[in-house]
């Protein structure tokens, strides 16, 4: 039987090598016929994913029914926010036991708006955005950071290049200025404030100004000189100063204002009652566990306290010197 | 014959390089479509990849913060800068679609794409590629970029194309350029052609000349060499067929030779003729002057057969008068040609006289190979062993007036190994014939021999018969005389008388007992012998014989023996006629007995010829007998040793030739 094979594998042996092999020309005619054939093949690679275009659906936005949705006002811009209250947002979701969504908006108009329509069920506000809510809608502290030794404060900031000769808020006449929010404290109601009582009005004093939309983005404009100056939330400067002095140290602060009631976290008041009590809850005892005080470390606060410890009265103040010396 | 091309060596490149061109072509093809759709894709993919990053980078605020208008706004206008790109969406954290450039819904399949760069196909069969750009690090969510490779499949097409185009425009310019070549090559080959055909035609002497010094100036060089070593071979070829022609004559008169010893052979021909067909035909069929047959017998080499042309040997005979044949040559080892028997060798020599001198001590051969060397100077000689069955039986030696070869050693060699064959038969069947004839001769001679005694037998009855007849009568006579004798004591003269007559009876009376006791021969009838009168008995008997013999009688003193008497006087009577018929011209016959040791000794001696030595142990073999049949049976002295043993004696011969020889018969006297 193997010898048979044998055989017959010499048999086609011989004949290749007397029909092909031997006649010269045939063998090179096959070889490139071959090699024609069988290259395209080798390289043609097809790992192609099949999709079919045709088959379409309606998108929409389903927010989860069990998410809770808090929003973030941009005193930080919307990308350094995300960053900032990542581990915030995972350690409430973790306690809370559910999927907490972060909501951002252009500006402090449009998140109040988004809590007057109970479209958040809490937020991170300017302490101003707070009052205007306070005052349209009924907006409702839930609980204060504590960031300052001086306690639940904060200050705003008349900053200026570092390398320009300005060192008094008067010596910015006629120069450029970046306000951050329209519905900001630090960043538009203080330097409006101090405008007011020089009674001038950013139209009169300044050469041009305009909205940065977040503190970063103003210490930004003013260290690389978009504007000769700005206020900005000592809150942030002070935390960049400290994480990534980059910006900040081109930067002079030439003002720092009065203490102010902290930004606050609210609620709004279409809210459930239950879930505004597991936040606030959450937030006041965040410095009692290990992991809420090492997400509080980084975020440079001390922990939260209920908002009964917070005054915004000077806040009320200077938008009554303001609003006045509007009308 | 000049045969049809049908395709020649131009149509052949021309072929070959469009062939080349397509094969190019095609390969280039395969190629660009890998290749340069490769390239392309690279350079669009990371063309891509940078925009699709820089668009993240743009649409990361209006994401978080959810401006959907915004985001489509980018992407619209995104989409439309470019051509190649097929869409765009964007996922938020959450993976849910924020904003897409797709009009009409989005695509359900798509949201199964996930990360890094995937090739998709659409139901159209369209390839596009998804790049997925992640945005603020994936947190915000992922901008998926999609652009389509039509555009580059479509430009890869369009060059391959072209290429296909340049290839067909180079066609012409192969076709010429093989014209032109094959042009080239073609009139070396004609050249060449030439040459193979005037070499076709046998013009051997045909050179080419090229001009060129190329590989076909190389390859003319090999043909002209090749033309001039086939002329060479060719020469070689007829010298080596003529040859092979001469060769297969001499071989096929080798075996007619063979066949005609053989065929002699079974027709029963004697060894002569055989040995003689042997010589004749090689000295006739082979060409050579003279041819011998030496047969090996014993440590000799005797010339048994030998041929010569006849002229010559009419003149040697003249000569010489003997013939060559019968001469014996010694096989000394000095002598060359032992070295043909012992070690099977050829001997090849160019003097033959002086080696037949050396070796030969036969005057008249010496003179014979004299002549020979005169009447056929420088003599060349071969010997070569006759070989049958691998034994040496011969040498069969030739002669020649020119110089032997390899050729014709070996030639011999193949011969005598066959022809040993049936020489060996031929000597084997002589021997036989001999050997028969031998046989025969001697159951002729037995047969006379056993007649003789019969006679003998007849007479020895007849005497006994005669000498019973006689007897009675001679008691009568001897009676008588007797009483004549008692009667004439007195008378001196009649007492004279009858005492003569008693005398004279007595004599007959002993000679009818003797012939009594030669005829019964048979009977062994033991008494007290005394074995002096059994010789004198023997003696009587023979007394007509003894007369130009001289007898010596030395009897000494003997006791008696037993014995047959007649036997014992038969015994005596045959020694004495040996030693009688030994002496046909006379001499000394002496009788002598003697005592020896308890024996009885008697001894017959003659002064003969003798006995020579290698006789003497068969002397008393049955039917042994140096003598005429009708003088002997060749039984006396077989039948003397056979009594001698019956009576448990012994009989002895000592014999010196040309001395005489003496008989001792030992008897125990107990």
């Amino acid at each position: 039987m193997k010898r048979y094979l044998i055989k017959i594998i010499q048999k086609i042996k011989n004949f290749l090598l007397v029909n092909l092999l031997a006649n010269f020309e045939m063998r090179y005619i096959m070889l490139l016929i071959a090699l024609v054939v069988l290259l395209p093949a080798c390289i043609t690679k097809d790992n192609a994913v099949l999709v079919n275009f045709s088959d379409r659906m309606e998108v929409k936005n389903q927010v989860e029914e069990n998410a809770v949705v808090i929003g973030v006002s941009n005193i930080l811009s919307p990308a350094e926010t995300v960053t900032y209250y990542e581990d915030l947002f995972s350690y409430l979701s973790e306690k809370l036991g559910r999927k907490v969504k972060l909501v951002q908006r252009k500006n402090y108009a449009q998140m109040n708006e988004l809590l007057r329509l109970g479209r958040v069920d809490a937020a991170f506000v300017c302490s101003r955005a707070y009052i205007t809510g306070a005052r349209q809608f009924g907006l409702e502290l839930l609980a204060v950071p504590v960031v300052y030794d001086e306690g639940p404060v904060y200050y705003s900031y008349i900053i200026v290049n570092r390398e320009s000769g300005i060192n008094r808020f008067e010596e910015l006449r006629g120069r450029s200025f970046a306000f951050s929010d329209p519905l900001s404290n630090s960043g538009e109601l203080y330097p409006r404030y101090l405008l007011a009582k020089m009674n001038e009005t950013p139209d009169t004093f300044f050469s041009h100004y305009f909205y940065t939309y977040s503190h970063d983005k103003s210490i930004e404009a003013v260290a690389s000189g978009i504007v000769d100056g700005a206020a900005v939330d000592s809150l942030i400067w002070d935390y960049k100063n400290i994480t990534e002095p980059r910006m900040t140290s081109k930067t002079r602060i030439i003002n720092v204002s009065p203490p102010f009631g902290i930004p606050p976290v609210v609620v709004s008041p279409l809210s459930d009652t239950k879930l505004k009590e597991e936040i606030r809850d959450i937030l006041l005892n965040m410095h009692r566990d290990e992991e809420g005080r090492r997400i509080l470390e980084k975020l440079h606060i001390k922990r939260f306290i209920p908002p009964e410890n917070v005054s915004y009265a000077s806040i009320e103040e200077m938008l009554e010197v303001v609003e006045g010396n509007a009308r | 014959m000049p045969g049809s091309i049908k395709f020649g060596v131009r149509t052949k490149f021309i072929l070959a390089i469009i062939l080349a061109l397509i094969i190019l072509g095609l390969f280039s093809a395969v190629i660009m479509q890998t290749v340069l759709r490769e390239i392309l894709l690279e350079a669009q993919a990371k063309d891509g990849i940078l925009l699709g990053e820089n668009l993240a980078t743009a649409i990361t605020e209006p994401l978080l913060t959810e401006d959907v208008v915004s985001l489509h706004r980018m992407l619209m206008e995104f989409k439309n800068s470019r051509e190649d790109v097929a869409y765009l969406y964007v996922l938020n954290g959450d993976g849910e679609v924020v904003a897409s450039t797709f009009s009409d819904g989005f695509p359900r399949e798509l949201l199964g794409i996930r990360g890094g760069v995937t090739t998709i196909k659409t139901e159209s069969g369209e390839y596009i590629r998804d790049f997925t750009i992640p945005v603020l690090r994936g947190r915000a969510g992922e901008l998926h970029l999609g652009l389509t490779e039509e555009l580059i499949r479509a430009r890869v097409k369009e060059a391959v194309h072209r290429l296909f185009v340049g290839v067909l425009l180079l066609i012409p310019v192969a076709i010429a350029v093989g014209y032109l070549m094959g042009s080239f090559i073609t009139s070396p080959i004609k050249e060449l052609e030439a040459g193979v055909r005037a070499i076709e035609r046998g013009e051997l002497d045909y050179r080419i000349r090229l001009k060129s010094r190329d590989e076909f100036a190389l390859l003319a060089e090999a043909f002209n060499s090749m033309a001039a070593e086939l002329k060479a071979n060719m020469a070689e070829l007829k010298r080596y067929s003529c040859s092979l022609e001469r060769l297969v004559e001499e071989r096929t008169r080798e075996l007619l030779l063979l066949q005609r010893v053989n065929n002699l052979l079974n027709s029963g021909a004697s060894m002569q003729e055989i040995l003689d067909e042997i010589t004749r035909g090689i000295v006739e069929e082979f060409g050579y002057d003279s041819c011998a047959v030496h047969l090996l017998e014993g440590n000799k080499l005797i010339c048994r057969s030998y041929y010569m042309d006849s002229a010559l040997v009419k003149k040697l005979e003249k000569l010489t008068g003997c013939k060559a044949y019968g001469y014996e040559m010694e096989l000394t080892p000095e002598n060359p040609i032992s070295r043909i028997v012992f070690h099977r060798e050829p001997f090849l020599t160019d003097d033959i006289e002086t080696l037949i001198k050396l070796h030969t001590q036969d005057g008249k051969i010496r003179a014979l190979a004299k002549v020979i060397a005169r009447l056929v100077p420088a003599r060349y000689g071969l010997g070569v062993p006759l070989l049958s069955r691998n034994r040496v039986v011969g040498v069969i030696g030739i002669g020649s007036s020119t110089a032997l070869t390899k050729g014709d050693v070996e030639r011999l060699s193949s011969f005598a190994s066959q022809a040993g064959i049936a020489v060996e038969k031929a000597i084997l069947e002589e021997k036989l014939l001999e050997y028969s004839r031998e046989l025969e001769r001697k159951v002729e001679e037995r047969t006379r021999q056993l007649l003789h005694a019969e006679r003998l037998a007849t007479i020895g009855t007849l005497a006994s018969g005669v000498a019973h007849e006689i007897n009675n009568p001679a008691t009568s006579i001897l009676l008588d005389a007797e009483r004549i004798l008692e009667e004439n004591l007195s008378n001196g003269e009649v007492r004279e008388i009858a005492e003569g007559i008693v005398r004279q009876v007595e004599r007959i009376r002993r000679i009818t007992r003797s012939l009594l006791l030669f005829s019964r021969q048979s009977e062994f009838e033991p008494r007290e012998v005394d074995l002096n009168g059994v010789i004198e008995d023997a003696l009587e008997v023979l007394r007509p014989r003894l007369k130009n013999v001289k007898v010596e009688k030395r009897f000494g003193e003997l006791p008696t023996i037993k014995g047959d008497p007649s036997q014992l006087q038969q015994v005596f009577v045959n020694l004495i006629l040996n030693a009688l018929q030994a002496m046909p011209g006379g001499g000394t016959l002496t009788l002598e007995t003697l005592t020896e040791g308890g024996e009885v000794v008697a001894r017959v001696r003659d002064t003969g010829v003798g006995i020579p030595r290698e006789h003497l142990s068969k002397i008393f073999d049955p039917f042994f007998s140096t003598k005429k049949p009708s003088e002997g049976t060749g039984l006396g002295l077989s039948i003397c040793q056979g009594i001698v043993e019956r009576h448990n004696g012994k009989i002895e011969v000592e014999s010196k030739l040309g001395e005489g020889t003496a008989f001792t018969v030992r008897l125990p006297v107990r």
